[in-house]
């Protein structure tokens, strides 16, 4: 009986020292995923501007990636070291969609759309100067509307601190952007969308239907005594669809470090030790294995 | 060296050890194959924790199997030297009754249930460290290895040797769908008194038979809006009744085989 126990110890500390010192020399990979995250953007600030020819509007959004354990990594805490995670986000996918079905005879020529992905100080900055034009202007109590200057200055500045810079394309009435975003480094996107001053669109609820006019209306509100309800009905004449993917590369590795293998080892060696001793107290219950051995070693000495 | 009721232990261990190993290589096969399937579930599950009870209950429940099928075939081999007349070898000059079945108690049921806790207590101590919810079972395990070992002694005894070994693998695979049908009843008739009490002592009775097959079965019962976990027999309860019942039926056994005519 206590041989069976201590053959059954020996041997189970035999198998899982091999195993766990084959798995230290080649690590396993037991589970392998690169799923897609879809991330909403977690803030937005816009401003507008009537600038020379054109109604401009400007969108920031702020990307950023701070996940690891969690909803989308295991659960709970490993109750074992002898497994290796590997968590890794290496660009986020970017993609902007601008609705226009609410205008009137909208041509390609009419609208332009561009991405910028500027790090986080620059997108600091351009917020800066928005809230120090808007300070200073004065225009709306509704929307943000910055001057034509203020807004040229924001754009060059934008130009130049712009990591990229990606001119979105105008399919059958909307904008699709494509753009990328390095994960954890905060990086903003500026979305610019500016449409020619004659656009229309198709219902307002007033007679107005051109963008500058109605630009105009909400600025001097208070002069052409409009409603709020009125103003808060012009108020959403663009709107920007940001979504996110994050392409996530998920991997469990069973990788025992080394003191995973030495208790194994340390195991097997004190349960063999006690083999050794149990053999020299009762040698005549070790005959099953000492029989094969006498035979190979006659076969041995023979040759 | 002799113990209560003038049982020599010296003698016992002998018997114990020649029995035991002269299985050595079932039990050798038992522990290999056990050992490779908890190594692989170890590196396949164990990532997930063992809040899960996936590593600690699939491999456990099929080293228990691997393990039952051995006792059934160790059980056996009792019933065959009753039925053919060798144990009164055993008996006529060496070995008192008591001590032949006491024997056949350590190592039908002691053994087995010691490998496999030793293994098991092995693998944790190397790999992770022991966690309540795995240590925990141990105690479950033990038992359910001794009621099989009991349930089976029980047919080797009365020289059902063939029995002995077609009910042991019967047992150790249908279990799960054996604890099913009353447990199904139970759940069925919740509100219908009298049949509902019928349905409870069945469920106890198979629970008893195996309480670590019967604790995962109420942990997954209760954790789904199935049912609520006040109308099914506690699993403490039921580890308590079944390591009283294998207690008392060894002792009954014990009773019987010294007044058995052989």
């Amino acid at each position: 009986m206590i041989k069976v126990v201590l053959v059954a110890l020996a041997m189970s500390s035999a198998m899982l020292f091999a195993i766990l010192a084959l798995a230290s020399i080649h690590p396993l990979t037991i589970l392998s995923s690169s799923p897609y995250i879809p991330l909403t953007p977690p803030t937005s600030h816009s401003a507008i501007a009537v600038t020379g020819d054109r109604v401009c509007y400007l969108y920031i959004y702020d990307i950023q990636y701070s996940g690891g354990f969690g909803y989308y990594g295991p659960s709970a805490k490993p109750p074992s070291d002898l497994y290796q995670y590997n968590f890794s986000i290496s660009e986020l996918h970017v993609e902007v969609y601008v609705p226009l079905g609410g205008f009137k005879n909208l041509s390609s020529g009419d609208v332009s759309a561009r991405v910028f992905e500027v790090d986080r100080s620059s997108a600091f900055e351009v917020q800066r100067m928005i809230r120090e034009d808007l300070r200073h202007s004065n225009y709306s109590q509704y929307l943000n509307i910055i001057s034509g200057k203020g807004y040229g200055s924001i754009v060059s500045y934008v130009e130049q601190k712009a990591v990229q810079k990606n001119i979105c394309k105008y399919v059958h009435a909307h904008f699709i952007c494509n753009t990328t975003s390095t994960p954890l480094s905060g990086n903003a996107h500026i979305v610019e969308i500016c449409f020619r001053r004659g656009v229309e669109l198709s219902t307002t609820g007033i007679n107005d239907t051109r963008i500058d006019r109605l630009v105009d209306l909400v600025v001097n509100a208070s002069l052409y005594k409009l409603p709020d309800s009125t103003v808060n009905r012009l108020l959403p004449l663009v709107h920007v669809d940001v979504s996110v993917l994050a392409p996530m590369r998920n991997s469990v590795l069973l990788y025992p470090k080394p003191v995973h293998v030495m208790r194994a080892l340390a195991f097997l060696a004190v349960f063999v030790s006690c083999i050794v001793l149990h053999y020299r107290f009762r040698p005549h219950e070790y005959a099953g294995f000492s029989r094969p051995l006498r035979r190979l070693r006659r076969r041995i000495y023979r040759q | 060296m002799r113990g209560l009721s003038g049982v020599d232990l010296r003698r016992v261990h002998e018997h114990v050890a020649f029995m035991a190993n002269r299985k050595l290589l079932s039990y050798s096969i038992a522990i290999i194959i056990a050992n490779i399937i908890s190594a692989l579930f170890l590196i396949f599950f164990f990532y997930a924790g063992p809040a899960s009870s996936i590593w600690s209950s699939i491999p456990l429940g099929f080293s228990i199997f691997i393990y039952k099928i051995l006792i059934s075939i160790q059980a056996s081999r009792v019933g065959r030297e009753l039925n053919t007349g060798e144990v009164q070898i055993y008996l006529a000059h060496t070995l008192t009754r008591t001590e032949y079945l006491l024997s056949a108690l350590l190592v039908v049921g002691i053994t087995p249930a010691l490998v496999l806790v030793a293994t098991y207590l092995t693998f944790l101590a190397i790999a992770a460290p022991l966690s309540y919810d795995v240590g925990s079972q141990l105690p479950y395990l033990f038992a359910e290895l001794m009621m099989h070992a009991t349930i089976v002694m029980a047919l080797a005894i009365g020289g059902h040797e063939n029995a002995a070994s077609i009910v042991g693998v019967m047992l150790a695979l249908f279990i799960g769908a054996i604890m099913g049908i009353p447990l199904f009843l139970l759940i069925l008739f919740g509100s219908n008194k009298p049949a509902f009490y019928v349905a409870y002592a069945a469920t106890l009775l198979v629970a008893m038979a195996t309480p670590l097959t019967y604790r995962f079965t109420y942990s997954t019962i209760i954790s789904s809006p199935l049912h609520s976990p006040a109308t099914l027999p506690d699993p403490l309860l039921v580890l308590l009744l079944s390591t009283a019942a294998f207690i008392i039926l060894w002792m009954v056994f014990f009773i019987r085989f010294k007044r058995r005519d052989l």
